[in-house]
């Protein structure tokens, strides 16, 4: 964190020419093997910065990129139908170099006794087609070449958006198939900040808990509940925090929840100190969590969101942030039912993220959305706790006459709040039961009152 | 909104004054002051205890819903995403130009809390002055530096100090230059240019790729609201014909209507809003490398760092 040195002994993750990556504890004295890509010593990279990309060269030593260039991504999709185009035909034979020949650059490339940069440059003078490309199909061409046989790698210290990338494309069940838009707008909606106090329920492999951890460091305290004996929170620990942050987190299993199991003191001495200051600490993370008062809960969970949020919505403090993600909609709406009839709750929204990217103009090769992108970055929702009132339904759906929902309830009182002319009657009549319908009540009650209000803006739309 | 709140209201506190999410106002809480809407007047003397109103305590998101308007402003998607891409967390130095309506500012001094520093800069004058008085009476002023100046004609003032840099201006890739200077030259430096039309974005990325900026990414973000709804599956009438003006009864009932909560063959469903925000602006990210440790750690050192395109 607020660093961006590699150092023995922590995670990282090195991007390949290929696109394929590699995670793991980088160790001194070590030599780091890239397959395809050749091997390095890990000596040489402890101390250099994240996120340059490095070339292998010789016995395994390694050096910055010099030209970036051909390096960055860009859309290899057929866009470009340049007229130049039209003289190129798809010829297995305008390659004069034999399968053979190349085979022996790659492993003398591999041995470290040629460049890699040599190999691409041969490739490509050997081709008898290229000069006839347009300058955006020789950079796809090189491009290609170079996801083959460039010896590249680009160490990168892991985050929680780092991830979000990694796994949504590798193996999106890990992170509940998490987006790095929608993370972010679970950061933002949770107001996560240093110095604050959360509830979470991550069932993301720690992605939730990961990224409020890099927005608190060590300020504030994580509660996670979890459905197994120990949190699965594998994600964590791949993110290099310090003890002194780890410490902001603690756990709790759900079946704990409501009681602990008796305690079973260890016959051996030294057992029973270590089972006794687990317990302790156990009750410790019970008590604090049953406590409340928190500023804010954040759900990504595979239990159903419902009754989640029915258990642990009483521990929330007022005027607090609750924010519930599915990559399905559907699982999600029974609990925004239950949220949005609840005098507990207000501000209640539903929002599916969406996210585009584009190619863009540094590579004489057009601006336009990329081919493929990621279809959907799953649902959120939100709402805002506030002080229950004593009127509480219990069931969604199900609400005895008179105590109505949030908007019902609102609808009827505005009845009693308002001048009662004809003319409001009437426009809440017509209005249903959104609150879109109450402009023309609205305007009636500002002429009725004479001392207008000095704060803020003018009215209220 | 900074981290020392008290836990009731008390006088001088800005809360929001909520009637449903289209509804919402910022008020400041004074003694024998009025607060007005659809329901009447309220004394902030009395602000406890409202029955058609909520008081919440601000937050950014909020804030961004309610502030005055003095600009275009920056939404919670985009504010999200860029404070995801800009690593914004306690203890980043960052730069905001221009300052415009605050509501970014705001989300950044949450997130760089308690021990980062914001520095902003608005080229108005009037918009700079009450941006900077707003940012005091939210208790900002210990991470929000303020600044009244053009940067693409005098620079930032900031050199190798940031390592996060946000331009929502007309012409960004002015400012570019300043920019790099401004980035800590042993950090990543990370700079987010927020633009409404392609030509601009087109016009930056040129710019940032003859700086030596890397990896340029651009992105559109959004969200799209949901609106949630039970309603009445109908059967089939072959019995005999619907009774006159029953097809109304196939009108959107919202989620709570006890009568068709009720019903068996009832469905919880969910749609689009019709009406939604279809554009903000394009994200347009990129990267500054630091260059390579001096101590003679990396032994050939190289055109790659920053300085390649220069």
């Amino acid at each position: 964190m607020l660093d961006d040195t590699i150092r023995a002994g922590e995670w990282v993750m090195l991007k390949l020419p290929s696109g394929n990556s590699k995670i793991f504890v980088l160790k001194a004295d070590e030599r780091v093997e890239l397959g395809k890509f050749g091997s390095f010593d890990s000596n040489n990279l402890i101390g250099r910065h994240q996120l340059v990309p490095y070339e292998v060269v010789g016995d395994g030593n390694i050096r910055p990129v010099e030209n970036l260039d051909y390096l960055q991504e860009f859309d290899l999709g057929d866009t470009e139908e340049d007229a130049s185009n039209m003289t190129i035909v798809d010829d297995p034979t305008s390659q004069r170099l034999t399968h053979q020949e190349i085979e022996e650059l790659k492993s003398q490339s591999l041995e470290g006794k040629v460049d890699h940069s040599a190999v691409i440059q041969k490739i490509v003078q050997n081709n008898a087609a290229f000069e006839k490309k347009t300058d955006f199909a020789k950079a796809k061409y090189i491009q290609r070449k170079q996801r083959k046989f460039a010896k590249i790698f680009t160490p990168i210290k892991p985050t929680t958006r780092l991830f979000c990338d990694f796994y949504l494309a590798k193996k999106p069940e890990k992170t509940r198939e998490m987006r790095i838009d929608t993370l972010s707008q679970i950061m933002t909606f949770a107001n996560v900040r240093a110095g604050s106090r959360f509830l979470v329920v991550d069932d993301a492999s720690g992605l939730i808990v990961g990224a409020m951890l890099e927005r608190m460091h060590e300020h504030g305290k994580i509660f996670a509940l979890h459905d197994k004996e120990t949190p699965n929170f594998d994600l964590v620990r791949m993110l290099n925090f310090s003890d002194e942050v780890m410490s902001v987190v603690s756990s709790l299993p759900w079946f704990h929840l409501h009681e602990l199991p008796p305690f079973v003191a260890p016959s051996h001495p030294d057992a029973l100190d270590r089972a006794q200051a687990r317990r302790n600490q156990l009750e410790r993370t019970r008590d604090d969590i049953l406590a409340g008062a928190f500023d804010g809960l954040v759900v990504a969970s595979r239990f159903d969101p419902k009754e989640i949020l029915i258990k642990l919505e009483p521990l929330l403090a007022p005027s607090k942030p609750l924010v519930v993600y599915s990559p399905t909609k559907e699982s999600l709406l029974e609990a925004y039912n239950h949220v949005r009839l609840s005098r507990r709750f207000v501000n209640t929204q539903l929002t599916e993220s969406w996210l585009r990217e584009y190619q863009v103009p540094v590579f004489n090769s057009g601006t336009h959305p990329t081919m493929m992108t990621s279809g959907s970055g799953g649902y959120l929702f939100t709402a805002t706790t506030v002080v229950d009132d004593g009127v509480r339904i219990e069931k969604a759906g199900a609400a005895p006459p008179g105590t109505g929902g949030q908007t019902m309830g609102m609808a009827k009182k505005r009845k009693v709040a308002g001048s009662g002319s004809a003319k409001d009657e009437a426009a809440n009549s017509g209005a249903d039961s959104t609150d879109a319908g109450a402009c023309t009540a609205d305007s009636d009650v500002a002429q009725t009152v004479a001392d207008a209000a000095n704060v803020g803006n003018s009215t209220m739309e | 909104m900074n981290s020392n709140r008290h836990p009731a209201i008390q006088y001088g506190d800005t809360v929001i004054a909520y009637v449903n999410p289209e509804s919402m106002k910022p008020v400041e809480v004074a003694a024998g002051q009025t607060f007005q809407n659809r329901f009447g007047t309220f004394h902030h003397d009395d602000m406890i205890g409202l029955r058609f109103v909520h008081l919440l305590e601000p937050t950014p998101e909020l804030w961004t819903l309610v502030l005055p308007h003095r600009t275009q402003i920056l939404y919670q998607p985009d504010i999200s995403l860029i404070s995801s891409f800009l690593e914004l967390q306690p203890g980043v130095n960052v730069i905001e130009a221009g300052t415009g309506s605050g509501s970014f500012s705001h989300s950044i001094a949450r997130s760089i809390a308690p021990n980062g520093k914001l520095f902003t800069f608005e080229f108005h004058e009037e918009r700079a002055a009450k941006a900077k008085l707003e940012f005091a009476q939210h208790g900002l002023s210990d991470i929000i530096v303020s600044q009244h100046r053009d940067v693409c004609k005098n620079g930032f003032g900031i050199f190798n100090s940031v390592t996060a840099i946000f331009l929502d201006l007309p012409s960004p890739w002015e400012a570019l230059e300043n920019a790099k200077a401004a980035f800590d030259p042993q950090r990543v430096g990370r700079i987010c240019c927020f633009s409404p039309c392609i030509e601009q974005v087109q016009r930056t990325c040129e710019t940032l790729k003859a700086l030596g900026f890397y990896d340029i990414r651009m992105f559109e973000c959004l969200v799209r609201p949901y609106e949630v709804q039970r309603i009445e599956s109908e059967k089939l009438p072959l019995a005999g014909p619907t009774p006159k003006g029953s097809h109304k009864a196939f009108k959107r009932q919202s989620a709570g209507a006890d009568a068709v909560a009720s019903s068996p063959s009832s469905v919880l469903t969910s749609k689009p809003k019709e009406s939604v925000r279809g554009h903000t602006s394009f994200l347009t990210f990129a990267v500054l490398l630091p260059t390579p440790p001096s101590d003679g750690a990396a032994p050939h050192p190289t055109a790659a760092s920053a300085d390649a395109a220069q």
